[in-house]
């Protein structure tokens, strides 16, 4: 066929399309489904709960509003002071960085009103996606595509309805920082960008052995710097917070952890608590006990949770070694490190898996031929995997994603860590 | 990034891959819709409201049975409310009978309710659905020149708008037309097997009257043979339909000539001057009453009248002039067919969504023929096509209920209209330039 006969599109555009094409075949799954007569969740859409749209940002700052609390604390999950003293879930759980950006927005509404606190978010996630969208760009098509499959993919739809302002900050912040670890940009930028993925998630900790990409004889100094900077942020948070919102105190914070540790970690249920739309391996051993109806109890919960800690601590471990002894590269070391990541959180929600837009935006800006070593086109596709909604077939309506996702995540890692134990020689 | 690893795409897909994009996005659309909150037709779902499904299949079938009583308790739960409708004498109370469908569609229609009666519509769906499926895979296996042509014809075909419509309304005498309409149309462009073609077009006569304009496509050939073709698929077609109705009336005795044109003038006032019609309609009257609708300018009846008939004579003028046009060889034969095709539509009073899968032609005869064989103006023809192919509905008009009318209805046909205007135009400007 002659050339003219075919229309040419850059490779790296193929992540995002796809993560379109199947956010859009999701969709067009519920349109049938409502068609055909099943208009109900979770068939008619492949988000949350239609009544609980923007909760995350809703109910979270109007937990800190004595202005919200009349119209909005009605039905809201986060309470106070009081909940905090009868084990009830409470906000005092969320790190400084998170209040003090909850504070903020509370500010705003008191002043305004929740029309123009939602426009504040949207404009914020918007410019964020267009942030990313330029910042990765090397034409101007390439922002258009980058910027409509960062828009469509099923983690960002998910944090725009669920309102969850802060899996944006934390995951923008791991992606400029697994970018920039890949090309190796050492500056006090990825220091402050580790400290601000810490303070909102603070297994993020995890990701410390990410400056070994780094000169290794500097590795000691790279993490006390991460550490020292995370702590500081932390502080700072913690004190402004306390003037804004004196009840928000350092002993508060940990007791409102222990309360969550038990209402969502320890929680055999999937649905709502810690289960609905995370993506750990511990909740992929909750919904697949859950599904066959043998229910774990709360010490098996809490067991399982801590040997999936310390396994995948493990795996951290030699995935570290591996590095050091360069037998994987750059890119496969650090997918490892957000892989472990997230199969170690207890509870990761879906908002938060836009973290794996770090390897398809990667991928624009490597010029060295990405797509030839197997290891890398499978990254991709995990990382498409993760960032499309596959909300088909459910057990108790819960979807099958919720085990789907974190086996192929797992298998995936394991695969590509067992391929490098068994490397002879070390990758350039 | 290594060239290799570019991505070729065939140029013949790009209208099936852009109707299969655009279809899902207006179903992302609704499915957003409904996390965020609006849970109702028409933002839940762009085809019709659910609780009709297959409702021109089921209900019509219905509309043949006279005191039948049987237990439908095995039925699905919307056929069974169909059946209460039924029994509640809701059809009979509205005037909603099939005496305006002509002796074909009548016969098939008895043939239908007959089953219905003895099995189940769960049944006469899946064969309706086995049907329009196998036909698809057909003309995929007509068209194909390799594996990826045959997966992209078979799922584009199937997620267009009009065959999406064809299926979830169950509107079989749609599929038995439009598709008959598709092979007439390829004969005619091939010139090849003209006297299937009048068959064809006959047939589809026998379902949808207004399609006879099609036969002026017959000038394709020889004006003598034309004239033939044209005379013979009158003479089929008239003569079928009074054999038919005579057969119709034998079975059915309350079914005659008179009967059926009753039934048409209960059809206008339902449909055409009533509201039953407004919707998912994409013919030129259609505009003027969504129109209407949207900036609250009431029309009366006789008003509604003459305006529909001002249409159709406008629309048999401007295909003599296209016929002209074509004989005077200013236009081709592709370009011939999408005006004649395009009048028609915007001249039929009544032009429903199901109706639109005849212009999956233009979009499927680029698997045969390259764009640049087709015509200079190929991709304004095929934007127009693909326009109509997909669904447009996000923004919506007060109509009986809120927000129940989709603007797809003024912009379908106001789009098509200007898409012949502008390649008028454009043949027009060339030929003076040849001129000079």
């Amino acid at each position: 066929m002659p050339k003219n006969n075919y229309v040419e599109i850059n490779s790296y555009y193929i992540p995002f399309l796809a993560i379109m094409v199947f956010s859009l075949l999701n969709g067009f799954f519920n349109s049938i489904m409502i068609q055909y007569g099943t208009n109900i969740f979770p068939y008619n859409n492949f988000l949350f709960l239609p009544s609980d749209r923007h909760a995350d940002l809703i109910n979270v700052v109007s937990s800190f509003s004595e202005v919200g609390k009349s119209s909005f604390l009605l039905h809201n999950p986060y309470g106070d002071v009081d909940a905090l003293n009868t084990n009830s879930l409470n906000h005092f759980f969320l790190p400084p960085l998170v209040v003090f950006i909850s504070l903020l927005f509370e500010k705003l509404w008191s002043i305004t009103n929740i029309n123009i606190v939602l426009f504040a978010f949207y404009s914020f996630s918007f410019l964020a996606i267009s942030f990313l969208a330029s910042y990765f760009k090397k034409s101007s098509t390439d922002y258009f595509i980058i910027f409509f499959g960062i828009l469509l993919s099923y983690p960002v739809l998910f944090a725009l309805s669920r309102g969850h302002i802060f899996s944006f900050i934390s995951s923008i912040a791991i992606i400029l920082l697994v970018y920039n670890s890949i090309i190796k940009k050492n500056t006090f930028f990825l220091f402050i960008l580790f400290a601000i993925a810490v303070n909102i998630k603070p297994n993020a900790i995890v990701l410390l052995p990410l400056f070994l990409i780094f000169e290794t004889k500097n590795f000691l100094k790279n993490i006390t710097i991460a550490l020292i900077s995370s702590i500081l942020l932390f502080i700072l948070f913690l004190l402004i917070d306390n003037y804004l919102y004196p009840q928000y105190t350092l002993g508060r914070f940990i007791k409102g952890l222990g309360t969550y540790y038990h209402l969502y970690v320890l929680n055999h249920s999937i649905q709502i608590e810690g289960g609905w739309f995370s993506n750990s391996l511990l909740t992929a051993i909750k919904f697949a006990t859950s599904c066959t109806k043998n229910l774990l109890t709360t010490n098996m919960i809490a067991k399982a949770n801590n040997i999936i800690a310390i396994s995948l601590a493990s795996l951290v471990l030699l995935s570290s070694l591996q590095y050091i002894k360069r037998k994987m590269t750059k890119f496969e070391f650090l997918f490892l490190l957000i892989s472990f990541y997230v199969l170690m959180s207890s509870v990761y929600a879906t908002y938060h898996l836009m973290v794996f837009l770090a390897f398809i935006l990667s991928a624009i800006k490597i010029n060295n031929c990405i797509l030839d070593d197997f290891p890398n086109r499978l990254i991709l596709f995990t990382s498409v995997f993760l960032l499309i909604p596959k909300n088909y077939l459910f057990c108790h309506n819960v979807s099958y994603e919720m085990i789907l996702n974190p086996m192929i995540l797992f298998s995936i890692s394991v695969y590509i860590l067992y391929k490098s134990i068994r490397l002879k020689h070390a990758k350039n | 990034m290594k060239e290799t690893y570019i991505l070729k795409i065939e140029k013949s897909h790009i209208p099936l891959i852009a109707i299969i994009f655009f279809v899902m996005l207006n179903a992302l659309y609704n499915s957003l819709s409904v996390a965020y909150g609006l849970n109702n037709f028409p933002y839940s779902t762009f085809l019709f409201y659910s609780n009709d499904l297959h409702a021109d299949l089921v209900k019509m079938a219905m509309g043949y049975w006279h005191n039948v009583h049987i237990d439908t308790s095995h039925w699905d739960p919307i056929y069974q409310k169909f059946y209460e409708l039924y029994h509640s004498g809701f059809f009979v109370k509205h005037h909603f009978n099939n005496n305006h469908l002509p002796p074909l569609p009548f016969l098939i229609g008895i043939f239908l309710g007959k089953i219905l009666q003895s099995s189940s519509p769960g049944l006469i769906v899946s064969v309706y659905y086995l049907i329009v499926f196998l036909t698809i895979f057909t003309i995929a296996t007509y068209l194909k020149k390799n594996r990826h042509d045959f997966y992209i014809l078979t799922i584009g075909m199937l997620l267009s708008y009009p065959v999406l419509m064809v299926l979830t309304r169950g509107n079989i005498f749609s599929f038995f037309t439009s598709f008959s309409i598709i092979a007439f149309l390829f004969l005619i462009y091939q010139k090849r097997f003209p006297w299937i073609a009048v068959l064809l077009l006959s047939f589809a006569i026998e379902f949808r009257p207004n399609i006879a304009l099609l036969s002026i496509l017959f000038f394709v050939y020889p004006y003598k043979s034309a004239l033939r073709y044209i005379v013979a698929s009158a003479v089929v077609s008239l003569g079928s339909f009074f054999i038919l109705t005579a057969i119709s009336h034998t079975i059915c005795p309350q079914y005659s000539l008179e009967s059926f044109i009753a039934g048409l003038h209960n059809y206008i006032n339902i449909y055409i001057t009533g509201n039953m019609g407004v919707l998912f309609n994409n013919s030129l009257y259609g505009a003027i009453r969504s129109l209407s609708i949207a900036w609250h300018i009431p029309i009366s009846t006789t008003s509604l009248l003459s305006i529909n008939t001002i249409i159709a004579i406008t629309g048999i003028l401007s295909l003599f002039i296209i016929l002209y046009l074509y004989l005077q060889k200013k236009i081709n034969t592709y370009e011939f067919i999408f005006f004649t095709v395009s009048i028609t539509t915007l001249s039929t009073t009544i032009f429903a969504t199901y109706h639109l899968t005849i212009f999956l032609f233009f979009v499927l005869i680029g698997f045969k023929k390259n764009s640049y064989e087709l015509s200079k103006y190929y991709n304004l023809i095929v934007f127009t096509t693909i326009f109509l192919l997909v669904p447009k509905n996000y923004i919506f008009f007060d109509f009986i209920y809120k927000d129940f009318l989709s603007a797809e209805t003024i912009l379908n046909p106001v789009v098509l209209l200007l898409s012949s205007i502008v390649l008028l135009m454009q043949i027009s400007k060339e030929y003076k330039y040849a001129k000079k």
